[in-house]
């Protein structure tokens, strides 16, 4: 119970530090403002092989699947 | 005076040089890998990346999982890339049938609450990606997968258009495919005197069907929505599942019991997924919530968050924390007493009210011989009702649902050239 309460809190500095940056996004952020966009770790994907073995993982674990994207294939496993 | 015009000078050419610089890493966003290849790499001079990845996923007292993963991504000149993969996976140990814990008569063979298997499974995949237009591109992929019992194949495309100074992304995309299972399957929810066995070749098909947008919200803040719909029909029940059949009153089982679990042959299930990437200083917090609902009656929330800190310029630190908590789907029961006829019934605890915990931590670091080298690990606690309100009788003393405890060890490097 703590656990979630300590992460629900995360998620909401998260959001809020996400909230603030909104700000400026009223304006288009200009090609030349983007190299930091353009870093690796920004990526929305920064690590393919994590992300498989998570979604492995996980769907074998649990009921619900899904969210980031449409295909890759199933595993022919109930 | 001279020298404060030439620092002034300086710092207009490297503004005007990193300027420069930037424009050339106008992003495209919806695909984060072909951005990273073209953009993040400066990929002209590196038309290959390949990245490889082992993982050792061990239950305490159940499964283990060993998994090695292979990708190569080659550019074909400016317009396309084409990438391919490669997954191998062995899974050992002791699984839960389904069947409760107390046993009170002396059953047949495959009774037991835990059953031992071994498995491995074999899977190739290849995706194509292609500029449309200088703002839209398209991605084609295909999978097949199989082992001793189960195959599956599977097709996908996904279109992405950018708008507004590629500060928007619109994605949309479609996948199906089709799982066989080839084995002997006993008939459902029919107790064991009078169930036949099959051999037979069973298959579900799914849709998959995505809206998603990109959107950059500021100058280090990347948003990305995607709404999932899924329709998947056909053969859905574990043919490994037992469910067990009690007396009504006293929670014994019966000389008859368990039986073949049984789920629908269709379900519809939704995704709404968001995802905010915000660099802090000079790290990255990776923060996302996905909601899950399916006609199963399964209602799911995922929260993810991933800190990425660097430490040196070659060394990093990447705490991770995921929580995860879903309904019961409205098939499920962890025993039936004896008389009942239920269409679905399944007692797979995947099925139940249950929680899990995440906490893990990566460290990824860059070799003076290039590449980078990652390495993780993280402990993962599922728990569920033990004591659920459907438990009959002597069934009430038992944990029908034992914490499961889980450790993650993953591996991978990644290096293009």
């Amino acid at each position: 119970m703590v656990f979630r309460k300590l992460l629900a809190c995360l998620m909401v500095v998260g959001t809020l530090s996400g909230c603030t940056t909104m700000q400026s996004a009223m304006q288009s952020v200009q090609p030349w403002e983007k190299n930091q966009l353009a870093k690796e770790e920004m990526q929305l994907v920064p690590d393919r092989i994590e992300e498989f073995f998570d979604s492995r993982v996980y769907f074998s674990r649990e009921a619900a699947f899904g969210g980031k994207g449409v295909g890759g294939g199933g595993c022919g496993c109930n | 005076m001279q020298l404060t015009k030439k620092r002034k000078g300086e710092t207009v050419r490297s503004l005007l040089s990193a300027a420069s610089a930037s424009l050339l890493l106008a992003v495209p966003l919806a695909n984060a890998e072909d951005a990273h290849q073209h953009h993040a790499e400066g990929a002209p001079d590196q038309p290959w990346r390949v990245d490889v990845g082992t993982m050792r996923y061990s239950e305490k007292d159940r499964i283990t999982v060993s998994e090695q993963n292979f990708r190569a991504r080659r550019e074909l000149g400016e317009e396309s890339a084409l990438t391919l993969r490669a997954d191998y996976d062995s899974v050992s140990g002791a699984s839960p049938t389904g069947t409760t814990k107390i046993q009170t008569t002396s059953g047949a063979s495959g009774t037991a609450y835990m059953a031992h298997f071994q498995t491995v499974r074999n899977a190739v995949g290849v995706d194509w990606e292609t500029s449309l237009s200088p703002d839209a591109h398209l991605t084609l992929s295909g999978d097949h997968s199989s082992s001793k019992m189960s195959k599956s194949s599977g097709i996908g495309a996904t279109v992405a258009r950018d708008f507004n100074q590629r500060n928007t992304t619109l994605v949309a995309g479609a996948s199906y495919s089709v799982d066989t299972i080839d084995m002997d399957i006993m008939t459902e929810l029919t107790p064991s005197d009078t169930a036949t066995i099959r051999a037979t070749s069973e298959k579900k098909d799914q849709i998959d069907l995505q809206l998603g947008v990109t959107q950059v919200l500021a100058r280090g803040t990347l948003l990305q929505v995607n709404f999932i719909h899924s329709h998947a029909s056909g053969y859905m029940t574990n043919p490994h599942k037992l469910i067990s059949v009690v007396n009504a009153l006293t929670g014994e089982t019966l000389t008859n019991s368990p039986l073949a679990e049984k789920r629908p042959d269709t379900r519809y299930s939704n995704a709404l997924y968001a995802q905010i990437n915000h660099a802090l200083g000079s790290g990255v917090l990776y923060s996302s919530y996905r909601y899950f609902q399916d006609t199963w009656g399964i209602k799911a929330h995922t929260v993810d968050l991933k800190y990425r800190q660097p430490i040196t310029e070659s060394l990093y630190v990447q705490p991770h924390v995921r929580v995860y908590a879903q309904g019961a789907a409205d098939f499920y029961r962890s025993m039936l007493a004896v008389g009942e006829t239920p269409v679905y019934a399944s007692a797979d605890h995947r099925l139940t009210k249950l929680q899990t915990n995440s906490i893990g931590v990566k460290l990824g670091y860059k070799p003076a011989f290039g590449g980078e080298l990652t390495v993780r690990a993280e402990v993962l606690r599922q728990n569920g009702e033990q004591h659920p309100q459907d438990a009959i009788g002597v069934q009430r003393t038992a944990d029908l649902f034992p914490e499961l405890e889980a450790t993650i060890f993953h591996i991978g490097y990644t290096k293009p050239f």
